[in-house]
């Protein structure tokens, strides 16, 4: 049932109606910790998986591909987005409280997280950087989050904002310098 | 800074990024005109910026850029918008062996060890204990040896000290003295007679206890056995009586003849031995020896050997010239051996068989040509006969030569020593339990450490030829799958991509900038090819340690040589139908100026690519080749080539730089040949016969080839193809494929024909991927 309650909601979500809002990520939300949550703790160190993996796999067991068509999946990816990084987050912190602090993050934000154990310190300070930034320009945390969380493309992006790609590429450009340079201080 | 400043500068940075050089500072000093601040702002975040990354990967340590990729072509669909590339993903970690193997050696090590030290306590103990009973055994019997002589002291004394004995003894003495006194007058006295009668209780003691009683004149003046009296003493009896007439009571060594010499053989079977005390007159002076004799082997030999240790301790007694003076365990062994002095009965070994060394195992048939008489005294017998009293639990020789472990002591009050010996296989046979089971320990190890060295042995070639991993880029390679002259292919699997692909390593090639540029110029135009019947080329690049490698289809199937040794010589039909396609890959490339240059029935594969069989790959489009391997080709030896030269073009032996497509047509025609007959078109037997042949002889005609029937067409084509200079050749792949068509009108075949012949070959011999 699940599956084509997620479908409705988004549905209606793509549709303008944010009442289901918080349902929806509540599906996503469970499903993503579930599944990330057995994968980082059965999985030996040396494993990755890529986070933009884990949405699509999300996306396709609530959805489903057919059903809907390509704005409701950049609505969803964007959901999961959030989920993705509530969930690593709270990962992180409950992980590895201690080795914050120390040294730089190794993150790099080209498309997707990987999600590895060990990278717990880099997510956290990485979450602390968006935080930051969501006060200065909510739309640049946003497309931070969808990228590097969601594993989305900027044409999901433009998509699921509302936006056009032109403008989003030129954000995620000031973005990626801006993050950069907080990172690294 | 607040939420506009900061979008303020976001919007600038985003502008001024997408200017270069001066456009660039010019439109920053226009903006911020007014803002020396926000111009600082905008220049340190432009500082940060970077196309592709946060950070530099350089900074990243572990990240999964082991290569230095000439060029990223990686045929995934990382070319579009979301890119499945992992670029923080550590390499994934590489099963190792190398853990494993050290785990076992170490292991080894440490139960070598622990054997060595559970060996040394054991054997430590086992010597002690085997000393201590050795020890105790010797005391024991000496004891008991000592208590007996005491018992045998205390009768003759008594008998000696007997007031009626004196006298009668005492009256004999005078008359052996008296001037020319006979023997008769002895025999005749009543004192003998007198004797004898006083001295019969001692034959009820013990039967076979017999007396002699020797005057101080060294003379019997009685005996038991009248025969012996008056006779004289032996030279040996004379020490004797002079301790003896001194007060000191005495026991005799066994001895063949007793206290006699005259009038007696020496009888070696029953040696007799005696105890002998002085008898006083009344003056208090000692007048003679009262003598009492007893066969040897009855107590003195009896109590030696009433405790014996295992199958093989033995006690025994020996004299100062190493001569054993009491019985010995097993007689038999020692007549067996050879040691006996005469030739006699086994039964008693005293005084046959001296301690001497014969220098090997005389039991395990060890002989030697050395007189026994110039062999060394036994270690044994060496310290005990020079007086030190001991024990070697180490191991020496025995008077059969076989080791044994020894505990001794001398009895100088009698002359005489006593030692206990064991063998020393029967002493440390509890070791070798040890042994055995330390041994079945280590030898299991040995055999696992094999099984992990054989199961790992890709793995550690792997090691040896990429590195220290087994990763290239994206790719994890797997087993090694073939390998050519100019390289080994494994088998690889993309990190994300389920996709199984070869990865072929090319070693040889000399990375200066030229090969590189090379390399890298035949590998995109390769990659460009896009004929279904040309092998796809995914990716390239050069590993740390500068080895040349690119990626390909990874194709289940059989090349041609094999097909050929698994179905020989192959229909007309089929032949037509995969000659079609190695031209169809071969017309692309020639269009491309792409020439092979090394077309061979190794390098096309056939293949069922999903469900559809007799798919031809053409492999290897010029990538492994520079025109200085090209030379090697011809000054290596013939193993390396590996029959190359059968399908290279005359012109090609004579110029290895020549690049004319119609070298590739004279290598199709050797193909063709080979697949229709199943043997090459020249038979020499050296490299040099073949080379010689490949430019001069001209080759057989098909048709001429009993057991081969192909139209008269495709004869004079496969003639023409192999012709000797590249005029006389059909001019272009075109020409042979419109040739090939109108045969293929009369000779069909189709994936029904394709699907028996692979089903057969399945049946046969099924190789699952062989891709040279």
């Amino acid at each position: 049932m699940c599956q084509s309650e997620a479908t409705i909601l988004l549905k209606a979500l793509s549709a303008g109606n944010r009442t289901g809002a918080n349902r929806l990520m509540e599906l996503v939300y469970d499903h993503l910790r579930q599944v990330a949550h057995r994968y980082m703790s059965r999985e030996r160190k040396s494993h990755t998986l890529n986070s933009t993996a884990l949405v699509n796999e999300a996306f396709l067991k609530l959805v489903g591909q057919d059903r809907v068509d390509w704005q409701n999946r950049s609505h969803f990816l964007a959901v999961a987005s959030q989920a993705m990084r509530r969930i690593l987050v709270d990962h992180a912190r409950t992980r590895n409280r201690e080795k914050r602090g120390g040294g730089k993050p190794l993150i790099s934000l080209e498309d997707a997280l990987t999600l590895a154990p060990g990278r717990n310190a880099d997510v956290l300070a990485l979450d602390e950087a968006l935080e930051k930034l969501a006060k200065l320009d909510e739309i640049q945390a946003k497309i931070v989050e969808m990228r590097f969380f969601g594993g989305m493309s900027v044409d999901e992006v433009a998509e699921a904002l509302g936006m056009a790609k032109r403008s989003v590429e030129r954000k995620w450009t000031s973005t990626r310098a801006w993050l950069r340079r907080e990172l690294e201080n | 800074m607040d939420s506009e400043r900061h979008q303020q500068v976001c919007k600038l940075f985003e502008t001024a990024v997408e200017l270069e050089g001066n456009a660039r500072l010019e439109y920053l000093d226009l903006a911020c005109r007014e803002d020396p601040r926000l111009r600082n702002e905008v220049g340190s975040l432009l500082q940060y910026h970077d196309e592709q990354t946060l950070i530099p990967l350089a900074a990243i340590p572990q990240v999964s850029v082991s290569l230095k990729p000439l060029v990223s072509r990686s045929a995934t669909p990382s070319r579009k918008g979301r890119s499945i590339r992992l670029w923080l993903s550590r390499p994934i970690a590489s099963i190792a062996p190398r853990p494993m193997l050290v785990i076992i050696v170490i292991l080894t090590m440490c139960l070598a060890l622990l054997g060595e030290w559970v060996h040394q306590g054991i054997e430590r103990s086992l010597r002690q204990s085997l000393e201590t009973q050795l020890q105790t055994l010797l005391q024991v019997d000496v004891a008991a040896l000592e208590n007996w002589i005491d018992f045998e002291d205390a009768r003759v004394e008594r008998w000696a000290q007997n007031e009626d004995v004196r006298r009668a003894i005492g009256q004999l003495v005078q008359i052996s003295e008296k001037p020319g006194a006979s023997r008769d007058a002895l025999l005749n006295s009543a004192a003998l007679k007198e004797l004898i009668r006083l001295m019969e209780p001692l034959h009820s003691q013990q039967t076979n206890l017999g007396f002699t009683v020797i005057s101080r004149a060294g003379k019997a003046v009685a005996d038991d056995n009248l025969q012996f009296v008056g006779a004289e003493t032996s030279p040996e009896g004379g020490p004797y009586l002079r301790r003896i007439l001194l007060g000191e009571t005495i026991l005799s060594k066994p001895s063949p003849e007793g206290i006699y010499t005259v009038g007696i053989e020496p009888d070696y079977d029953n040696l007799l031995m005696f105890v002998a005390s002085p008898v006083a007159n009344n003056e208090g002076d000692n007048i003679a020896a009262m003598v009492l004799k007893f066969p040897a082997d009855e107590k003195f030999t009896q109590i030696l050997s009433l405790a014996q240790l295992g199958e093989t301790g033995e006690t025994y007694a020996f004299d100062r010239l190493a001569d054993v003076l009491s019985d010995l365990r097993d007689p038999q062994a020692v007549k067996a051996a050879g040691l006996f002095f005469a030739d006699s009965l086994p039964g008693h070994t005293a005084l046959k068989v001296q301690l001497r060394d014969p220098g090997g195992n005389l039991t395990a048939g060890y002989r030697t040509d050395r007189p026994s008489i110039s062999w060394p005294t036994t270690k044994m017998a060496t310290l005990a006969t020079a007086g030190h009293d001991g024990s070697d639990m180490i191991g020496y020789r025995n008077y059969l030569g076989i080791p044994v472990l020894g505990a001794w002591r001398w009895l100088p009050k009698y002359d005489f020593g006593v030692a206990t010996e064991m063998t020393v296989k029967e002493a440390y046979a509890p070791l070798r339990y040890v042994h055995w089971a330390f041994g079945g320990l280590l030898s299991l190890l040995g055999l696992l450490f094999g099984f992990v060295l054989v199961t790992s042995l890709s793995h550690l070639r792997l090691h040896r030829e990429v590195g220290a991993t087994t990763q290239l880029g994206e790719y994890t390679l797997k087993e090694l799958i073939g390998q050519g002259g100019m390289g080994k292919v494994y088998k690889a699997q993309h990190a994300l991509l389920r996709r199984p692909t070869a990865i072929k390593l090319l070693d040889g090639i000399e990375a200066d900038r030229e090969t590189v540029l090379r390399f890298e110029r035949e590998v995109q135009l390769t990659s460009e090819l896009t004929h279904p019947n040309t092998i796809q080329i995914y990716d390239f690049g050069r590993t740390q340690e500068e080895l040349f490698y690119y990626v390909m289809e990874f194709l289940p199937g059989l090349n041609l040589e094999e097909l050929v040794a698994v179905s020989g010589a192959l229909p007309v039909g089929r032949v037509l139908h995969l000659l079609h396609q190695i031209c169809g890959s071969l017309a692309e490339a020639h269009q491309r100026g792409l020439i092979h240059r090394d077309i061979k029935p190794a390098n096309i594969m056939v293949c069922d690519r999903g469900g559809v069989f007799d798919v031809i790959k053409v492999l290897d489009f010029g990538l492994a080749k520079s025109s200085q391997s090209d030379q090697q080709l011809l000054i290596t030896g013939p193993q390396q080539l590996g029959g190359t030269p059968r399908f290279i073009a005359p012109e090609r032996i004579q110029d290895p730089s020549t690049l004319d497509p119609r070298s590739d047509i004279y290598s199709l025609g050797a193909v063709t040949f080979f697949l229709l007959t199943g043997r090459h078109v020249y038979t020499g037997k050296s490299t040099a016969d073949l080379l010689y042949q490949v430019m001069n002889v001209v080759p057989e005609r098909l048709n001429h080839i009993s057991a081969v029937d192909v139209p008269q067409e495709l004869d004079e084509l496969v003639a023409a193809c192999l012709a000797k200079t590249p005029e006389d050749r059909p001019e272009s792949i075109d020409a042979i494929m419109r040739k090939l068509d109108r045969l293929a009108k009369t000779l069909p075949w189709s994936q029904a024909d394709a699907l028996r012949c692979w089903e057969t070959a399945i049946q046969s011999k099924y190789p699952m991927c062989t891709q040279p």
